[in-house]
């Protein structure tokens, strides 16, 4: 609200105004873009450099044209793509389980004081304990199948969203909920039409995180013990002393997870458009 | 008639805003609430909106006890308080309930926008809207229940001089259309003797009714008369003289 009153009551059109400050900061548009590239493509010609010169051992750090024959057999056979699909398909249900469980538990800790008192001790108790650590007890009840790699991820992206929105809920601006007041709001339509569009820059932030983490365990989930999958891929290179899929493996997880933050941030761009911040146009 | 009996407001850390008030908001006029920084104005007006609850006494509106706020109540507070993720249109129509349907809904808001002359800038979102432009549709989102009541918390305060003159004599014409029981809470004497028809004087730790004034001059008024000057006068020795920063 501050924001609001910074402009005071001159007719000039805001948008506008705040305009020439935000050209100056900004880089262009397309070379920024292709800036980013500028390194890994340089690193990678100098590797295939160091490794035609025979500056690097081939078979312990194999050059990017080898990873890339390595990847492209693998994709010829189909193999690739059922690992791609085992991982992505493991990612996507434990991420969709630990965002929902988490947005309902923190809307509901954030909103109701006597709620949060009661769970979150619990809740910050449970986060304490290193997530991999789940791992015996999730074999043990669920056995080795898929029921505790998703369980596992869905624990590794419960916890950022769970705190993002706690805390974004928390700090929402106590004149924005007196307006709610005002307006005869219920608990349920305060939730609703007040707090959570209020969180939902904070819980995007948490959703980013636990995006994140869940590519993260999902490997832990897939070196417990998979058939399949980009986890199952590295194992198997460790194994049959192959780097190069070891390699091609780690440039799939960096690609997909970049792919999937890109994703994530640009179908939600929208959502938070509204946001009167620094660099909020950018 | 929205009326507060023998209220008094103490806070949890024992600091006593307002002390044993007694103030009846006659239907259909406007009631302006004056006084020092600190005298509990703003507290009076939070009570009457059932944002607080009185410690003691009872606040009624036409006989029934208020324990909350009521849909009868219409609250402008000093910023704009408007939703930042919502457009213009979909702000002012917050204050409709959900049971009505959209179509309906977005008709009585766009009239209510149009009252307040921002039909241009209905898709806006607040962060395009200038300080004036965002009071206008914090004034816009009260007025469009039709509230018989309507509260202003130093509604223009945050303004410049023209654009505060510009939206006092708005206020009037809105005011004239539906005649709510208007109540205004301000530190400035000129504001209160322009639009009051009767004005209160709030003073005091814990605060308490000073004086009240009524302001019988014919409107439009005129600032430079030597009668409104005369009540400005009067009203300005009422005020207590330990703080007139805000005189």
């Amino acid at each position: 609200m501050a924001a609001a009153l910074d402009s005071l009551g001159r007719p000039a059109e805001p948008a506008a105004a705040a305009a020439p400050g935000r050209a100056a900061l900004r880089v262009p548009r397309v070379p920024a873009a292709l800036l980013g590239l500028v390194l890994p493509v340089a690193l990678g010609l100098l590797w295939e450099l160091a490794a035609a010169r025979g500056w690097i051992v081939r078979r312990l750090l194999p050059p990017p044209g080898a990873i890339a024959a390595e990847l492209s057999e693998l994709a010829a056979s189909g193999e690739l793509l059922r690992h791609l699909l085992a991982t992505l398909h493991r990612v996507a249900l434990g991420f969709v389980l630990g965002v929902g469980a988490a947005t309902l538990l923190g809307a509901l800790t954030g909103t109701f004081e006597a709620l949060r008192r009661l769970l979150d001790p619990s809740l910050q108790a449970l986060r304490a304990i290193p997530s991999i650590a789940w791992v015996p007890l999730f074999v043990l009840w669920f056995g080795i199948f898929e029921t505790p790699k998703v369980l596992l991820i869905a624990v590794g992206a419960f916890f950022p969203v769970y705190l993002g929105l706690e805390a974004g809920i928390r700090g929402v601006d106590r004149k924005l909920v007196e307006v709610g007041r005002v307006c005869q709001l219920g608990p349920l339509a305060m939730i609703g039409r007040i707090l959570l569009p209020a969180a939902l820059p904070a819980w995007l932030t948490g959703v980013r995180g636990g995006l994140g983490l869940a590519w993260m365990f999902v490997i832990a989930a897939e070196l417990m013990g998979a058939s399949e999958g980009l986890g199952y891929l590295l194992i198997d290179g460790q194994m049959s002393g192959n780097a190069a899929i070891i390699l091609g493996a780690l440039l799939l997880f960096a690609v997909l997870g970049k792919t999937s933050d890109a994703l994530l941030v640009a179908s939600t761009r929208r959502l938070v458009a509204w946001q009167d911040t620094f660099k909020s146009g950018s | 008639m929205l009326e507060l009996v023998g209220v008094t407001k103490r806070y949890g850390d024992g600091h006593t805003a307002l002390d044993g008030i007694d103030l009846a908001l006659p239907p259909g006029k406007i009631t302006v609430v004056i006084g020092p920084s600190g005298c509990g104005k703003s507290t009076l007006l939070r009570l009457l909106a059932g944002l607080e609850l009185p410690t003691a006494g009872r606040i009624r509106l036409d006989g029934r006890e208020l324990h909350g706020p009521s849909p009868e109540v219409g609250v402008v507070f000093q910023e704009p308080r408007l939703f930042p993720w919502l457009d213009l249109l979909h702000n002012v129509a917050f204050g409709l309930s959900r049971r009505l349907p959209w179509a309906e809904r977005k008709a009585l808001a766009l009239r209510a926008i149009e009252r307040v002359g921002l039909e241009q800038a209905t898709g806006r979102l607040p962060k395009q809207l200038s300080g004036g432009m965002a009071q206008r549709a914090a004034l816009a989102r009260a007025l469009v229940t039709r509230p018989p009541v309507l509260l202003l918390d130093e509604p223009f305060s945050a303004l410049d001089a023209l654009l505060r003159a510009q939206l006092q004599r708005e206020l009037l014409r809105l005011w004239d259309e539906d005649r709510p029981t208007l109540l205004l809470v301000t530190h400035d004497l000129d504001e209160a003797v322009l639009l009051a028809d009767e004005v209160v004087v709030l003073g005091g730790r814990p605060g308490r009714v000073r004086a009240r004034q009524v302001i019988d001059l014919p409107r439009p008024r005129e600032p430079q008369r030597p009668a409104f000057q005369m009540l400005r006068a009067r009203l300005l020795s009422a005020l207590p003289s330990y703080n007139l920063e805000a005189a």
